[in-house]
């Protein structure tokens, strides 16, 4: 449990945060650049001084009122810096036993670290020479073996291309799975998130504007102006079935319905997927449509719709099964169908894809 | 016939003098590196000093401070028993004076280009800051040490008016080699002065070459 209640002046406003993050799964701070995500993961590794209180699973790190402020290499928090920082005068190897030298009672292992993050071919390297990827996966290694009880991750994907980032997402979600250590992550880029996070923080101009699990933050994102209202809207859960190769598409269940997805992936049978399926992608029918190109048809019933007068479209939440879809369509188009709350409705996504 | 007791007098001076700012001046690099504090324009100006001054006021000064008549003199003379003006230890007090911007300035210098984040990333991993400091800070500023201590080294070997003021010209004792040139030219005896001058100019310029060409090498290597 990290519970902070800050507040530190920044250039244009002030970062004012109280929040109870139970800090088990991955949690992300997500909001445009410049909101004060970065500041708040230097506040809670103490390289920033605000005023106020951070209490982690009952330790105070910081009580200003009774002057108290634990230094940063004292807190049982690790930190991956975006611009990773490995230490130049030592190679690959040498960053690695850095930590393990001042964390003597680690209970991890450096072979088990090593593995989890595949970087054995790369002890002997010069930090220079590796890549980005290879360089964010040392620097994560490097935290890991200082034995955090919490990893801070500033923007890991940020200097990383999209094949790269691809890459990077399976580490840090085995990590958090495999080593149950709670990680709170910078981003602005929506799907990491997506693929990542069970936690949603999302902050601007230097305060909480929406928390909760990622599913319902993604849900009303749009709405609170997260993301441009056009990329708006829901995270669904699929499960893996199989890959067909023949087509180069991979098969998903979800809710009982077969989804087809490009690409194949290196999933296994039942591995769970996230799938961000935009509003606008989304069209509806009231009857099962045929002869179309459209192949992923859900079966659902209308939960709710807005609209307003100053808009042309309507957003349609469509329940499937245990989950829920958002579709936008014009208004004239919800009218012309006679669209209503509880109706029965045949949701046509048009375009779908996830990241692994 | 070469003065060897001049010659091993002034390394000897500038070798402990070297030392001894080693410890001085590294921490107050550190402090003015670092530090936000308003005092700070105050120390730099203190310590940049010897660089404006005529080396006679410093050394006019430094002879007043430490004259037996002084309080600090007289300390000195108490506790060991010989004057400190004349002698070699105060020649020493004057080198480290004399010296410090030569020391202080690289180190400052190589700390202010370093910056917080490798200190950071080191207390990330569990470093305390005097653990930071040697174990990141200082192999960090390889270059600046280096260029620190051959500064100053080769500082203390040229300098000439604050040692003839506070130390004299005392042969075995406080006798260095600028000195001794001085000395050779005024009798005009060439030939010595020629031994000694061209000994410290190859000297110099084996130091300062061996300087750039480890620099180049190590720029190479730390990218």
């Amino acid at each position: 449990m990290l519970e902070l209640n800050l507040k530190q002046p920044l250039a244009d406003f002030d970062l004012e945060v109280n929040l109870q993050l139970e800090a088990l799964g991955i949690t992300a701070l997500l909001g445009p650049s410049g909101s004060g995500k970065t500041t708040l993961l230097n506040c809670i590794a103490g390289f920033s001084h605000p005023q106020g209180q951070i209490t982690f699973n009952h330790t105070p790190w910081l009580d200003t009122d009774n002057k108290l402020a634990v230094p940063p290499h004292l807190r049982s928090v690790g930190m991956v810096f975006q611009d990773t920082r490995l230490f130049p005068h030592l190679n690959v190897n040498g960053n690695i036993d850095y930590a393990i030298k001042r964390n003597p009672q680690s209970t991890l292992s450096k072979t088990e670290v090593c593995q989890i993050l595949d970087i054995f071919p790369l002890l002997h390297r010069q930090t220079q020479d590796l890549s980005g990827g290879e360089k964010q996966r040392v620097a994560i290694a490097r935290a890991l073996l200082a034995k955090p009880a919490l990893l801070l991750l500033d923007e890991p994907f940020s200097a990383l291309d999209n094949t790269a980032r691809r890459e990077m997402i399976p580490y840090i979600d085995r990590l958090n799975k495999t080593l149950k250590l709670p990680v709170i992550l910078v981003s602005h880029i929506q799907e990491d998130v997506v693929q990542l996070a069970n936690y949603v923080v999302a902050m601007e101009r230097g305060r909480v504007v929406d928390q909760g699990r990622i599913s319902d933050v993604i849900a009303h994102a749009g709405e609170i102006g997260m993301v441009e209202r056009r990329d708006s809207g829901a995270l669904l859960t699929a499960t893996f079935k199989q890959n067909n190769p023949d087509y180069q598409l991979t098969t998903l269940d979800l809710e009982g319905f077969t989804v087809h997805v490009p690409g194949t992936s290196p999933l296994q049978t039942g591995d769970e997927v996230r799938l961000m399926i935009k509003a606008k992608d989304v069209s509806l029918a009231i009857h099962p449509p045929h002869n179309v190109s459209i192949q992923n048809v859900l079966r659902g019933d209308i939960a709710r719709i807005t609209a307003t007068d100053q808009s042309p479209f309507a957003e349609v939440v469509v329940q499937i099964g245990a989950q829920q879809l958002h579709a936008r369509v014009t208004r004239m188009a919800a009218a012309d169908l006679g669209l209503t709350p509880g109706q029965p409705i045949f949701a046509l996504v048009k375009s779908v894809s996830f990241d692994r | 016939m070469i003065e060897w007791s001049a010659i091993s007098i002034t390394l000897k001076l500038a070798a402990v003098s070297t030392a001894a700012l080693w410890l001085i001046g590294t921490p107050i690099a550190w402090w003015l590196a670092r530090t936000k504090h308003f005092s700070k324009p105050i120390v730099e100006a203190f310590t940049a000093m010897p660089l404006v001054l005529p080396p006679t006021v410093l050394g006019f000064y430094l002879l007043i401070l430490m004259s037996p008549e002084s309080p600090l003199g007289r300390l000195w003379v108490s506790a060991v028993g010989e004057s400190l003006t004349f002698s070699f230890a105060g020649l020493v007090v004057a080198s480290i004076i004399y010296s410090l911007p030569f020391m202080v300035q690289p180190l400052q210098n190589a700390f202010e280009n370093l910056g917080p984040k490798p200190l950071q990333a080191a207390a990330s991993l569990g470093a305390s800051p005097r653990d930071q400091f040697f174990s990141v800070a200082v192999p960090l500023s390889k270059r600046g040490f280096i260029t620190a201590t051959v500064l100053t080294f080769a500082h203390t070997i040229g300098e000439f008016g604050v040692v003839l003021m506070v130390g004299g010209n005392i042969p075995e004792r406080t006798r260095v080699i600028s000195i001794a040139i001085y000395e050779n030219v005024e009798v005009l005896d060439y030939t010595q002065a020629h031994i000694l001058s061209l000994g410290l100019l190859i000297f110099s310029f084996v130091v300062l070459f061996v300087v750039y060409a480890t620099n180049r090498h190590l720029s190479v290597r730390l990218g």
